[in-house]
């Protein structure tokens, strides 16, 4: 009875994540101050209900909501919303909310439909280090995802610096378009296709077989998130030409700023996520490191966010070069997350057994 | 009781006329004694800025203080009443209150949308209370203005985009720097232009001004006015990574910086962003400059147009004001009419014949039709004489009331008391303002 209520109220939330999105986006467009507070309330709402299936979640499963792909994401998406509330809180910065609340409403539907129910934890996975490593990798990736909203909103307020806020229209909807094909592309790959797994018998590696019908999800998945980019690309254009709308984005300095200061704590973070992995895989599987394909790209992740902070403190880059690494770095960052799960196999790959 | 205004302002008065009549503390105090001294005004607020002097009243009959207020001004202001007359308004009733609305929206200002004018009514109407000059009506009318004007600014952006060129540049200037506080402007040439927008980034908490320009005697003199620095003009470009902020102005008839010593300056500074403001006409700035990383270069047509695009969208604002303001109005206009006497002493009366009548029915159902004709009679004519002595002194008080300062609290009270609640819509207009008038307290 437990799990039937949990599943409701993750859709419930779900359900309400996609209306607060397009309270949030008409705010950004209308600037209509009801519209903030609707949304505002509207996230609470579905935050509460987000909070008490994971809790069933919790009570159901007898561990802490980590254990595969539905658990990681339900609570990420968790945490990007109550951090984004309590930033919202603190700095009156609803236009954000345009671009976070789509998000965790994007990451909490793919939660949706990975689910598969709770079930017993994988020998490997029982131990505490699951607490300590998950959690610190996610805090990691949260702080990356700020630093990504951040530069995001840093490329769009220089664009629009640079264009004096006239004919914006076309580099939105560029920017939109790129942004929901990649989306589009990736909910094609991770979630509507099942390749199929062959395994080598020589050399017993892994490897993934997509059929037609596949193909024709993933193109399609590409294409609606494109479709679905132009479309919100012309409309956040059309509403950025406005005058006014350079009020609602924060200034360069603060979003330079943030996205700074986001990945300087994100880096020594997924720093610490990296060691305690090699200590729980030495505890587990007998080796500190293996070259995994998460292992290598947890590693990549952090040359990557490595490079950010090299380039800025030595080089003196700040601005938009910075922004474009932390823009380009969730891309990495989402790879190592689900990506690895899906398109490769490895010791990670609880989630697509 | 009549409530009106009367006043000159930036539309219809000349600002030598505006001065004269400009009202200070004192000048307030002694109009306002003036006035209420039995010149069948019961109530006043006198409002005065550098646009507009206004005084609002309420009186005991139409068209009563017009007169009175006119000479008293002209009186004030030692201008003749003709010149002034000629150059007033005068709004009663709804006008009047809808004069106010759109002042306090500032609607009605030299720049539509700017923030000084709530701070303006807010003194006025202190100052009025404290020399005891306001009661019941002006008491909510401006209370009940000031959330007008609160509203309007919270609803809509009136307030939000500015019109002026200098104004435009600072607010672009802030989205690139979240604080000016601390930063460096280089002034080049010592125009006009360039002066004014320096004054205004100066309010924004500017650290350090450096003035360049051909004779250097004139950028001394506009350093010194801005406590700043005048720099040698041949080598302004050492000073470039210095600036934050970058305002050029200069009559020279080529470009006085281009796009490689913008890249080196900024390389100088670690990329730092540099603001450049380009108001000379020809253009002293190459608009490549634009294209460098961490520049951002706006000129004079770019931010005139950006004015212009503005001041459009604050007329469309204004039209959202206009509507927040005719809801406004009817709802004040209605607690208003829930306090004329006439329909109250007739509700007072229908009420009480309401009640004499059920008792009169309920007495004589008892006696069960045991009683003549006579008897009858002279129950039912002392039920009516008890009422109508009852009646009688609350309804010549009011009467009277009506036409003495504060009387309106007679007319609540008694609607308070007796429950009199009129038409429902009147009774909410009411509810409403009352709201507003807990909030102040």
């Amino acid at each position: 009875m437990i799990v039937k209520l949990e599943e409701i109220l993750f859709i419930v939330t779900v359900l309400t994540y996609l209306v607060a999105s397009g309270v949030y986006i008409w705010h950004l467009i209308s600037n209509s101050q009801k519209a903030g507070q609707l949304g505002t309330m509207l996230l609470v709402l579905g935050l509460f209900a987000h909070t008490m299936a994971l809790i069933f979640r919790w009570v159901d499963s007898g561990h802490a909501p980590m254990s595969d792909s539905y658990e990681s994401l339900a609570v990420f998406s968790w945490g990007i919303v109550l951090f984004y509330l309590i930033m919202e809180r603190i700095y009156a910065i609803r236009a954000a909310g345009a671009v976070v609340v789509p998000t965790a409403f994007i990451i909490a539907s793919i939660a949706l439909v990975l689910n598969k129910g709770p079930n017993p934890l994988v020998p490997a996975l029982q131990s505490y280090w699951l607490w300590i490593h998950v959690s610190i990798a996610m805090l990691s990736y949260g702080f990356f995802a700020l630093a990504f909203g951040a530069g995001f909103f840093y490329i769009i307020q220089e664009h629009l610096l640079k264009k004096h806020y006239q004919n914006v229209v076309i580099a939105f909807v560029i920017m939109f378009s790129v942004l929901g094909l990649a989306v589009g592309l990736w909910l094609g790959f991770g979630v509507w296709a099942h390749p199929l797994d062959i395994v080598d018998p020589v050399t017993k590696e892994h490897s993934n077989q997509y059929s037609g019908t596949d193909i024709i999800k993933i193109i399609g998945g590409g294409g609606i998130g494109l479709a679905i980019g132009v479309l919100l690309g012309f409309l956040a254009g059309k509403g950025a030409s406005k005058p006014g709308f350079a009020r609602r984005l924060p200034s360069l300095d603060v979003l330079d700023e943030v996205s700074y200061r986001a990945i300087a704590f994100g880096f020594p973070m997924v720093t610490i996520g990296i060691i305690t992995g090699a200590i729980w895989a030495d505890k587990a599987w007998g080796r500190y490191w293996s070259w995994d394909p998460k292992e290598t790209w947890s590693l990549i992740t952090w040359l990557f966010y490595g490079a950010y902070l090299h380039t800025r403190l030595t080089w003196g880059w700040r601005g938009r070069h910075s922004a474009v690494i932390a823009v380009l770095g969730i891309v990495i960052v989402l790879f190592t997350y689900l990506g690895v799960n899906y398109l490769l196999s490895g010791l990670h790959t609880y989630a697509s057994a | 009781m009549h409530l009106a205004v009367l006043g000159i302002n930036h539309k219809t008065a000349p600002v030598e006329l505006r001065e004269k009549v400009s009202l200070s503390e004192e000048k307030c105090g002694a109009l306002s004694r003036r006035l209420l001294d039995g010149n069948g005004v019961l109530e006043i607020v006198p409002l005065s800025t550098c646009n507009r002097t206004e005084v609002y009243v309420v009186a005991a009959r139409p068209e009563a203080g017009q007169k009175e207020i006119l000479a008293s001004l002209a009186l004030i202001g030692e201008v003749p009443v003709d010149g002034l007359e000629e150059c007033s308004y005068f709004h009663e009733g709804d006008g009047a209150v809808r004069h106010l609305y759109r002042v306090a929206g500032s609607l009605d200002s030299m720049v539509v949308g700017e923030a000084q004018i709530m701070g303006q009514i807010k003194d006025a109407y202190r100052l009025a209370h404290k020399q005891e000059s306001t009661s019941v009506l002006l008491n909510r009318l401006f209370r009940h203005a000031l959330e007008v004007g609160k509203r309007i600014r919270t609803e809509t952006a009136i307030g939000e985009n500015p019109v002026s060129v200098s104004s435009v540049a600072v607010e672009m200037a802030k989205k690139v720097f979240e604080d000016l506080g601390g930063k460096a402007v280089l002034l080049l040439g010592a125009g006009k232009m360039s002066e004014l927008t320096a004054t205004h980034l100066l309010s924004q908490g500017i650290a350090t001004i450096l003035v360049g320009n051909r004779t250097l005697s004139r950028a001394e003199a506009l350093a010194d006015k801005f406590h700043g620095k005048a720099i040698p003009y041949d080598d302004l470009v050492d000073y470039l990574p210095l600036a934050d902020i970058v305002i050029s102005s200069t009559g020279s008839p080529h470009y006085v910086l281009r796009k490689g010593e913008v890249e080196r300056a900024l390389r100088r500074r670690h990329n730092l962003p540099i603001f450049f403001i380009d108001i000379a006409v020809p253009r002293d700035i190459d608009p490549g400059v634009n294209d460098v990383n961490n520049a951002f270069l706006f000129d004079i047509d770019d931010l005139n147009e950006m004015a212009r695009a503005n001041a459009v969208a604050r007329a469309k604002e204004a039209e959202k004001a206009e509507k927040i303001i005719n809801q406004e109005v009817e709802n004040f206009s209605q607690w208003l009419a829930s306090l004329d006497v006439v329909p109250t002493i007739t509700a007072l009366r229908e009420m009480a014949e309401a009640v004499r009548q059920a008792e009169v029915a309920k007495a004589l159902a008892r006696f069960d039709g045991n009683l003549s004709e006579k008897d009858r009679n002279r129950i039912e004519a002392m039920a009516a004489g008890i009422v109508n002595k009852i009646l009688h002194e609350p309804t010549v008080e009011l009467k009277r009331a009506s036409n003495e300062r504060g009387g309106y609290l007679y007319v609540e009270s008694m609607r308070r008391l007796f429950k009199l609640n009129g038409h429902k819509k009147t009774a909410e207009g009411a509810r409403q303002l009352h709201h507003l008038e807990k909030d102040e307290h």
